[in-house]
């Protein structure tokens, strides 16, 4: 005999399992997106340095300190959306919203330094049209920044969704897929931060 | 059970994140250590920040994106191996195929 309330309950897992879908097919995008970044990074390492317009070779002109608070701002954001995540299944909507602030902070910081880094380049004789070398870097760590910028307007939409809603169940399948769109793009910036900077300068 | 009804996928404890960012941190100084202080010869240099880069992709993956090896997380690792095939061969490929050009058809650039 099937009790109403088992049938609730099979309901209820019925519907779990399509939330857990939802952020494993979020994971195999994720995947597909590895395939971008590694056809960008093999173009990058394909391509030889190349002088500027006043002939200094990349190698000089990569500012490491800069990199460095890049890398330590991608970081930190990424551990407070761990924290934010903690609070989400702590059923916390205040302290998520919290975290995700911090977050969202720390994100517009590495793309401000990133932003500025650009235009530095750009307007001392590395403009993204010079040669391969520039193409190629820009276009790299350009798409990285795109991304961050794509993470970060989508935790302003979570904002929104937050306050209509509060941790409803939809709410909590987002969160899940945008943590890990964050933490993969700290991933990504590790390979960044070692071929593009690291091993640029040697 | 607050939460049954959410996704299913593994959570992190705080000190899962914690741990994360301190090994994070240690491998970040020492691969901006060595190449600021360039206390090693190049060779040197370049193993010890492609190891560290590794290491910390690796810690990242386990403390930050939960990949461990729990039933549930089965196709997430399925899928993320497949994909570490395709871009080895995408990535090792094209280096292969631009450096035998290059030396066989002598065009510098």
């Amino acid at each position: 005999m099937v009790k109403a309330s088992n049938i609730k309950v099979y309901a209820e897992e019925y519907h779990q399992d399509m939330e857990t879908d939802t952020v494993f097919g979020f994971w195999v995008y994720l995947m597909t997106d590895c395939l971008l970044f590694a056809t960008l990074f093999a173009v990058f390492a394909a391509t030889p340095q190349m002088p500027n317009e006043y002939g200094v070779m990349p190698s000089e002109i990569f500012e490491l300190e800069l990199v460095m608070v890049e890398t330590g701002l991608l970081l930190a954001s990424s551990f407070t959306f761990g924290l934010a995540m903690i609070s989400m299944y702590k059923d916390k909507l205040k302290s998520v919203f919290a975290w995700l602030i911090i977050t969202l902070l720390f994100g517009l910081g590495f793309l401000s330094i990133e932003i500025y880094e650009f235009i530095h380049l750009s307007h001392h004789g590395s403009p993204i049209t010079l040669n391969a070398y520039w193409a190629a870097f820009y276009a790299l760590v350009g798409t990285h920044g795109l991304h961050v910028t794509t993470g970060s307007v989508w935790m302003c939409v979570m904002f929104w969704h937050l306050k209509r809603t509060g941790l409803s169940i939809p709410n909590q399948t987002r969160l899940s897929c945008l943590s890990l769109f964050w933490h993969f793009l700290d991933l990504i910036w590790i390979v960044v931060f070692t071929m593009v900077y690291l091993l640029g300068v040697l | 059970m607050g939460h049954a009804q959410g996704p299913n996928v593994p959570h992190g404890t705080l000190s899962d994140y914690i741990w994360g960012l301190i090994w994070s941190v240690i491998l970040t100084a020492i691969a901006f250590g060595v190449v600021i202080t360039g206390s090693f010869d190049k060779i040197t240099t370049i193993v010890i920040v492609l190891a560290s880069a590794v290491v910390q992709i690796f810690v990242q993956l386990f403390y930050f994106l939960h990949m461990k090896r729990t039933p549930d997380q089965s196709w997430n690792i399925i899928t993320g191996l497949f994909t570490i095939v395709q871009v080895l061969i995408l990535f090792v490929g094209t280096l292969w195929v631009m450096y035998h050009l290059y030396i066989n058809m002598q065009i510098g650039y």
